[in-house]
């Protein structure tokens, strides 16, 4: 039997789901990626990003709360009538399933790369989509749950990386002056890359929010956790510079490579295994989302009673097309840079701005 | 038979007695004794009780004497008829604390077994039971599976009626409800609940005897058996049933909202709903001082999560990730695991079976041998396990101090993690860290979905109940824990007076 998980999750969960979600992927691979574009004023671009990001999610909230209490995959049909409705939810659909299968691709390739190379990509994707099915089989409720476990072990470690990388002996803050040398003009277009890749997925979220009990608090819940994360990300993108200089940007996992040098009194020395726990765990979360708004869009889109006969199956899928997404991890690099900023702003902008504009048009005729 | 058990007494006394004979036949531990009555020796009267389960001083002294002999004496001159007699008997005859009557062959039957003493009187169809049980019992001694250092001494017995007058003893309010079921065709066992009225959640109340109720089975023998009838989730490793043999325990539980279930025939007493951190409390958190105890509680939260995974992170750090390790310390594990034959995983595997087997061992052997068993077990064969060279002196390390650690908490939760960690150490054997992040997490998706009557099982820390966390990895003290540390549980948010915390008188006046 379904249990109704409309208005069950408290605010304080979802803030903190909404947060690992922004940070769980990125915290390994934006400092690369901004840098990558860039050069050393990368963490600009993140503080850019986040006030469009912060506009973006107030597009977001605005939807949620005209629409309380029902999910983008249900509001959508009403705007727009049943079949396109059902249409725009297809499209929103594979948004969910394309953006886990990315992530867990990301994922797997980085497993493989800087940990296991001679075991196959498929047991790291196959093994987290396994406990990302768990979790979404058990509902919406063993999820935030689970993710307020996590909370405490993966903002300590971020606390300690943070922290702990200002030791490192090669840390030289000058290596991040001067500012905007290459111009602002070229942060100003990198800032389009953090504001689609985290902020912009948290479009997401319109598939969770329904099930607040408190569905006013969705506008700070938003913005605060934008704005956490986002200082985060800039903080440790920053410090990638001022420890790699401008080699940063040549490197594939900056975030990882900094780690490995931190050093303290003899213990602790190459933890970078750590960064392997924190990224697992929140990269659970994170896919555990797309793929819960993936099952969940999938049963309203089919009126199905129930998502969790579609669970296993969608697994097996979801992990199929992480393997089938990219060649190697090169295209995956390009893919990122390059395709995603725009292809993502189709789901992430366009369709929430239709929507918004249609149901406006609608309400004033 | 059955329609035997459904019929009513008769008023002929003969007949009656040959009827509980017939259902009592071959029960060689009934015993029937007729005799009259001293006032009227035409009314003949009929005794029947179970040996051993009947006290027989009582018997013979408060029953028997008084109807055969002592009656008359009391009442010089009276006679008594037969349509009196029964009516006399009971104000008069009878030096009894507790009687009772009834009409119903069944019911009859069932006081005799339970060790209750019937009587019959020629030319009534009613039964007096008189409530004169008396048998060998064990005495109430030290708690044997918890034992404090400062605290209460006693534990619970195998008789339910001694069991609930201990918590009794606690808890001296009306609102202390026992309530008293039948369970068990065959066991006819008495099962009792106890809560605190007002305290504890009506609607967990509830559904513990709903639950109880559903119970058709033949016969009840531990509350294990009730454990597994009633939980919520039994494919689970995780017990969401607490038990313990200590009445100060179950008393404190009742307190903070549970509910408690007594079953006679076992000292161990089951409370519900239960939550994962009271399996890592121990009822002596309680009575020493709030600063010893957080600090203590602290490593043993430590040494729970060590039991959990110590071995697991053993295996993947020297199979997988021995950058980990501090160069120094990666020398000496490196020399040391040079001789052994034999890939971490599997030394460490089998050294932790023959830990499980050590421990089982110490369990099951008569008490006096169990000693040479942990010293021939841990010493001799450690030590020369090591020394011929099939395991490192490391994993020995890491294997006792886990075995150590999983007794540090509450043995029923303590088997849960011991399950847990074969799982945990096969993942980290294929798969390294990521096997054991894999795996944690798991465990904990399992356990964030658990639910121990309506409660999830890892509240108060997830869902956070803020208030509650005074009493989780710290206690806080006495003066300070104003409203109830498991609020989760019941209906009692206010539990002390504001401001009860000593202060010194102002010196120098």
């Amino acid at each position: 039997m379904q249990v109704k998980e409309e208005g069950r999750v408290n605010s304080e969960q979802i803030f903190f789901l909404v947060l690992n979600f922004l940070l769980a992927s990125a915290f390994i691979m934006i400092p690369s990626t901004v840098t990558g574009k860039a050069g050393k004023d990368g963490w600009a671009a993140i503080l850019i990003a986040t006030g469009a990001g912060s506009l973006l999610s107030m597009l977001y909230t605005a939807l949620c709360i005209r629409f309380s209490g029902r999910t983008i995959i249900q509001f959508a049909q009403e705007i727009m009538g049943k079949i396109p409705g059902k249409i725009l939810g297809i499209i929103f659909v594979w948004f969910a399933l394309h953006l886990g299968a990315l992530v867990l691709r990301n994922f797997g390739d980085f497993m493989v790369i800087s940990l296991m190379p001679s075991t196959p990509l498929i047991v790291f994707n196959a093994v987290v989509m396994l406990i990302a099915v768990m979790a979404v089989y058990r509902g919406i409720e063993v999820l935030c749950h689970f993710n307020l476990m996590l909370v405490p072990v993966i903002l300590s470690s971020m606390a300690v990386i943070i922290i702990f990388s200002f030791t490192i002996h090669d840390f030289d803050a000058a290596n991040l002056l001067p500012l905007f040398e290459s111009g602002f003009s070229r942060v100003l277009k990198t800032s389009l890359i953090p504001l689609t890749f985290p902020f912009g997925e948290s479009v997401l979220f319109l598939m969770i929010f329904p099930c607040m009990s408190v569905p006013r608090d969705t506008k700070k819940i938003m913005v605060g956790a934008i704005l956490a994360a986002a200082l985060i990300m800039a903080v440790i993108t920053a410090e990638t510079v001022a420890v790699f200089g401008s080699n940063a940007k040549n490197l594939m996992y900056s975030t990882h490579s900094m780690i490995r040098c931190i050093e303290l009194a003899q213990i602790f020395e190459r933890t970078d295994a750590i960064t392997i726990v924190i990224w697992i765990l929140s990269g659970v979360i994170k896919i555990s989302v797309c793929f819960y708004a993936f099952v969940k869009g999938c049963a309203q889109l089919f009126a199905l009673k129930d998502y969790r006969p579609i669970v296993v199956p969608s697994g097996i899928i979801m992990t199929a097309l992480s393997i089938l997404v990219y060649e190697n991890v090169i295209e995956q690099t390009e893919f990122a840079s390059k395709i995603w900023p725009l292809y993502s702003l189709v789901f992430e902008l366009l369709l929430p701005l239709m929507l918004i504009t249609f149901d406006s048009v609608k309400k004033v005729f | 038979m059955e329609l035997l058990e459904n019929q009513v007494l008769k008023k002929d006394l003969e007949n009656n007695i040959k009827l509980i004979k017939i259902i009592l036949d071959k029960c060689s531990d009934v015993i029937y004794r007729e005799f009259v009555f001293a006032q009227n020796e035409q009314i003949k009267l009929a005794l029947i009780y179970t040996d051993g389960l009947a006290d027989k001083g009582q018997v013979s002294d408060q029953i028997m004497r008084a109807l055969a002999l002592e009656v008359p004496m009391a009442v010089p001159g009276r006679v008594i008829t037969k349509a009196q007699a029964l009516e006399f008997i009971k104000e008069r005859g009878l030096c009894i604390h507790q009687i009772k009557e009834t009409n119903k062959v069944g019911e009859v039957v069932h006081a005799i077994l339970s060790g209750d003493t019937v009587l019959l009187v020629d030319g009534h169809d009613t039964a007096i039971i008189n409530g004169a049980r008396g048998w060998e019992s064990r005495p109430i001694t030290d708690p044997e599976a918890e034992p404090t250092v400062r605290g209460p001494r006693e534990s619970f017995v195998e008789s339910i009626r001694v069991n609930t007058s201990l918590l009794r003893r606690k808890i001296k309010s009306p609102k202390l409800k026992i309530e008293s079921f039948r369970i068990g065709r065959l066991s006819a066992t008495d099962v009792a609940i106890a809560y605190i009225d007002g305290v504890a959640n009506d609607q967990v109340v509830k559904e513990v005897k709903k639950r109880l109720e559903r119970i058709k089975i033949d016969a009840i023998l531990e509350t294990g058996y009730i454990e597994e009838l009633i939980e919520d989730e039994p494919w689970s490793p995780f017990p969401t049933i607490n038990h313990t043999e200590k009445p100060d325990r179950v008393a404190a539980m009742l307190l903070e909202g549970r509910v408690a279930i007594f079953v006679d025939g076992t000292p161990f007493v089951l409370t519900v709903p239960s939550l994962l951190v009271e399996f890592l409390h121990a009822s002596e958190d309680y009575y020493e001082r709030f600063i010893f105890t957080s600090a203590v509680r602290v490593i043993r939260y430590l040494a729970a999560f060590a039991s959990l995974i110590l071995p697991s992170l053993y295996i993947a750090i020297v199979s997988y990730h021995h950058e980990l390790l501090p160069t120094a310390l990666l020398l000496s594990v490196a020399a040391q695991r040079e001789r052994v034959p034999y890939p971490a995983f599997f030394e460490v595997f089998s050294m932790e079976l023959v830990f499980e087997v050590l421990r089982e061992a110490g369990i099951r052997l008569p008490r006096p041998i169990g000693q040479a068993i942990s010293i021939v077990g841990a010493l001799v064969l450690g030590d020369s396990a090591v020394r011929a060279g099939f395991v490192a002196e490391a994993t020995i390390i890491v294997v006792a101090f886990t075995g150590i650690s999983s007794f540090t908490f509450h043995y029923s939760a303590s088997i849960s993690f011991r399950l847990l960690r074969f799982f945990l150490m096969i993942l980290s054997g294929t798969l390294g860290l990521f096997g054991l992040t894999a795996g944690v997490s798991a465990i904990c998706i399992h356990l964030c979905g658990l639910r121990s009557f309506g409660v999830p099982y890892l509240s108060p820390v997830v869902p956070t109940a803020y208030s509650d966390l005074k009493d989780v990895v710290l206690r806080a003290p006495w003066w300070a824990m104003l409203t109830n540390p498991r609020s989760v549980l019941g209906n009692n948010k206010k539990r002390e007076a504001y401001g009860l915390k000593p202060t010194p008188p102002e010196s120098g006046k």
